[in-house]
């Protein structure tokens, strides 16, 4: 019977373990934007600092393509270090460029083909434009985090957060400058809503 | 005095800069006027067709500067200016747009009267608007 119960008893102790080391992110947190007016805002980059973590990657990439004389997708949020490929899948020739002070680059992109891959290495807003298509128009986001979301159509990210006390960053197309805006974050044990208004 | 280096300098010397200041002589790049009324004339009817009824459909979009530079290069290449041509085939960049026949028309009126008004001579506008005809069988894909 002692037995029995010294096994039941390192079990729960071994199970309570587990369960605290998926604790680090398991906390729940939304995010919930709206305009100047009150309206949920869409498209909203928020991205969240969390200290100790790593604020660059050497790993990951992700795409920025062409498609119908227009950027697939319009707005890729990415880690600071992740290397971006611009594939141009249109039937059309495109020159992808920006001026933009954390990466100023011109890639002419040949109909069907990729070019070298661009490493956004800095934080901050990156804007996209094309030398033959007026209307052409992307941002990337770089940010010093894995933990990064966008808003939906209801103005709602959610975001999966260790406990602690962190800096939230965010950006809306809709905010003048390339800069990223940011102020603290206190997550605690249970879930919680962070609600952010984005004047222009 | 060597002959051949003589006649191969000026070609060597347009191909090293992306625009001649002086194209060769004796070519139809040179008689039409070389960069400065080709650019102009091409930036004219560039401007004009995207503002034309007949022909502003499909120029919607695109960026006129970098249309005329290229189309600019292209006239210098084929009328022996001695650039290289960088841009796009011409199959390759209307075939999504379907141009239409009275479309490409309109346009070459458009360059005709263009290179009047800049008084290109009758003999080097015939030249230049035969080397460009056959690009309607890779421009125009409707009817």
């Amino acid at each position: 019977m002692s037995e029995l119960l010294r096994r039941g008893t390192r079990l729960l102790a071994l199970a309570l373990l587990g369960l605290c080391a998926n604790a680090a992110l398991a906390v729940p947190w939304t995010v919930q934007v709206r305009d100047a007016t009150g309206h949920p805002l869409a498209d909203a980059v928020v991205a969240v600092l969390v200290r100790g973590k790593p604020a660059r990657t050497t790993t990951a990439k992700a795409e920025m393509g062409q498609f119908n004389r227009q950027f697939t997708p319009q707005l890729l949020v990415v880690q600071t270090g992740t290397e971006v490929s611009f594939p141009n899948r249109d039937s059309v020739r495109h020159q992808v460029y920006s001026f933009s002070p954390i990466k100023v680059f011109e890639l002419k992109l040949y109909s069907g083909t990729s070019s070298a891959p661009q490493v956004f290495d800095k934080p901050g807003v990156a804007a996209l434009a094309c030398n033959i298509h007026d209307r052409m128009h992307a941002n990337i986001v770089v940010v010093d985090t894995p933990l990064f979301a966008t808003t939906d159509a209801s103005g709602t990210a959610h975001l999966d957060l260790p406990a602690g006390e962190h800096v939230l960053e965010y950006w809306h197309e809709q905010m003048k400058g390339a800069a990223l805006q940011s102020q603290p974050l206190n997550v605690g044990e249970s879930a919680g809503t962070t609600l952010l208004t984005i004047a222009e | 005095m060597n002959w051949q280096l003589f006649r191969i300098t000026p070609l060597a010397t347009c191909l090293a800069l992306a625009a001649c200041a002086s194209p060769p002589e004796g070519s139809l790049y040179a008689r039409l006027g070389g960069q400065p009324v080709v650019s102009v004339v091409v930036q004219r009817t560039i401007d004009r067709a995207a503002h034309d009824p007949r022909t502003q459909r499909s120029f919607d979009g695109i960026k006129l500067a970098t249309v005329e530079a290229s189309i600019t290069q292209q006239i210098c290449a084929i009328s022996g200016g001695g650039c290289q041509y960088e841009g796009e085939t011409m199959a390759k960049s209307h075939h999504d747009l379907h141009i239409r026949p009275s479309e490409f028309d309109a346009l070459v009126d458009i360059l005709r009267e263009e290179l009047d008004a800049a008084q290109v001579a009758p003999g080097a506008k015939n030249d230049l608007l035969e080397l460009l005809a056959p690009m309607k069988r890779d421009i125009v894909t409707a009817s």
